[in-house]
C-alpha cells in the first residue's frame, strides 16, 4: 500500500455516509425478559419487562453541506414495580461541511427522561421517579493530510434534573441532584508511519460546572482536569491493537 | 490538592479463525460526570469479549466485564461492577433479527452489595 491507502485507513475512523443509502433510516427493537433485580439495588425483586426502542433519522445534502436530524425513543415497562418505569426522547441534529481537506462537524442534541428508581431506607425501597433534561453540544474540525491528521474538538454538557416525586412519604416534589454542567475540548493528532502503524498524540481539558447555589445543599464540587497523552496503533491482517499511555491531571475548580 | 494519574488505555482485536473475533479493552480515567463522591473519581475497566459467527445468520457472542471507581478526593469509598454475559443474534431476514441474551453482573457500592441476573430475548428491525 502507498501513501494513499495510508490516508484512507486514517478516514475510516470519520463518519462519512454513504451516498447509496436512504436519506431515512428506522429502526425499532423490542426486547422482553426477566431480571432478578429490577431495582438495581440492595432490595431490588425480581420482574418481568418489556423494553421498546426507535430511531429515526433523516440524513439530506447540498453540495457539502450534509444535514441530519434523528428522533430516538426508548421506553421499559415492568410488569410488577411500575415505578421502575423508564421512558427517554432524543432529539438531534448535526451539520457536516466538507471544506477540501477539512471536515466542521456541529451538532446538538435534547434528551428528556422519566425515571423510576428507588432510594433506600432502612431496608426499605421507597419509590422515586424524577425527570430531567440534558443538552449537548459538539463542534469537530478534521484536518486531513496525506498521511496524517488533527481533529480539533469541543463538546458541551448541560444536564438540568426536575423535582422528582417521593412515593409513599407525603413529601412535596424536590431536586435531588445538582444541575452539572460540562464542557471538554480535545486535540488528537495521528500520523500513519506505514500501511499498518500510526502513531498517535492528545490532549483533552475538562471542565465541570455547578451552580454555586447548589453545592453545598447536594455535596457537589466542581472539579477539572485534562490529559495528555501518545501512543501507537497497529493493524496486520487478523489483528489489531491500541495502546496509549499518559497522565491525568486532576483538580478542584471554581 | 492536584491529582496526577497514569493514564493507560489498551485495545486489541485477535481474528484467530474464520468468523470468531476475540477482543480485549482495557483502560483507566476520570469520572466527573456522576462521581461517587461527589467531586471526581478514578475509574479502571476491563471487557473480553469474543463473538463466533457460527453460520451468515447466525452470531453468538460472550463478554466479561469489570468496572471500579475509586473517590478520588475521599478514597475510602469506591463501587465496583462485574459482569458476565452470553448471547445470541438469528439474522432471520435481511431487516429482522432475533436475539437472546443471558446476563449476570455483581454490584458493591458503599454500603450495600447486590447480584442482578437477566434473561432477553428481542426481535429488531432496520427499515
Amino acid at each position: 500500500m502507498g501513501r494513499l491507502s495510508i490516508a484512507l485507513v486514517l478516514v475510516v475512523a470519520t463518519v462519512v455516509p454513504s451516498m447509496a443509502q436512504s436519506p431515512l433510516a428506522l429502526s425499532s427493537e423490542i426486547e422482553t425478559g426477566w431480571t432478578s433485580n429490577a431495582t438495581d439495588s440492595a432490595t431490588g425483586g425480581a420482574d418481568f419487562y418489556v423494553t421498546h426502542s426507535h430511531d429515526m433519522a433523516l440524513t439530506g445534502s447540498a453540495g457539502n453541506l450534509l444535514l441530519r436530524g434523528s428522533l430516538a425513543l426508548t421506553q421499559t415497562r415492568f410488569a410488577s414495580l411500575k415505578f421502575e418505569d423508564d421512558a427517554e426522547v432524543t432529539g438531534a441534529i448535526e451539520a457536516q461541511l466538507a471544506l477540501g481537506a477539512a471536515t466542521l462537524r456541529l451538532g446538538y442534541a435534547v434528551t428528556q427522561s422519566w425515571t423510576g428508581d428507588d432510594l433506600s431506607i432502612g431496608g426499605l425501597a421507597i419509590p422515586v421517579r424524577s425527570v430531567a433534561s440534558e443538552h449537548e453540544y459538539v463542534a469537530e474540525f478534521t484536518l486531513r493530510g496525506v498521511d496524517q491528521q488533527v481533529i480539533v474538538a469541543v463538546t458541551g454538557d448541560w444536564v438540568l434534573p426536575g423535582d422528582s416525586v417521593l412515593g409513599e412519604l407525603g413529601l412535596p416534589p424536590l431536586r435531588l441532584t445538582p444541575q452539572v454542567g460540562s464542557v471538554a475540548g480535545r486535540v488528537d493528532w495521528e500520523r500513519a508511519l506505514s500501511p499498518g502503524l500510526a502513531v498517535l498524540a492528545g490532549m483533552e481539558a475538562w471542565f465541570t460546572l455547578v451552580p454555586e447555589a447548589e453545592r453545598i445543599v447536594y455535596a457537589r464540587a466542581p472539579v477539572d482536569g485534562g490529559r495528555v497523552s501518545a501512543g501507537f496503533r497497529l493493524a496486520d491482517g487478523g489483528w489489531s491493537a491500541e495502546g496509549k499511555g499518559g497522565v491525568d491531571l486532576v483538580w478542584p475548580g471554581g | 490538592m492536584t491529582r496526577a494519574m497514569p493514564y493507560v488505555s489498551v485495545a486489541t482485536s485477535l481474528v484467530p479463525m474464520a468468523g470468531v473475533t476475540l477482543a480485549l479493552k482495557a483502560e483507566t480515567g476520570v469520572e466527573l460526570a456522576d462521581p461517587l463522591d461527589g467531586a471526581a473519581g478514578r475509574t479502571a475497566a476491563l471487557d473480553l469479549g469474543a463473538t463466533w459467527l457460527l453460520t451468515p445468520d447466525i452470531t453468538l457472542s460472550a463478554n466479561l466485564a469489570a468496572q471500579q471507581e475509586w473517590g478520588l478526593f475521599d478514597e475510602s469509598i469506591g463501587r465496583s461492577v462485574r459482569m458476565a454475559t452470553l448471547g445470541a443474534r438469528y439474522a432471520v431476514s435481511e431487516r429482522f433479527t432475533y436475539g437472546a441474551r443471558l446476563s449476570w453482573s455483581r454490584h458493591d457500592d458503599p454500603g450495600a452489595s447486590y447480584d442482578k441476573a437477566g434473561l432477553a430475548l428481542s426481535l429488531r428491525g432496520d427499515f
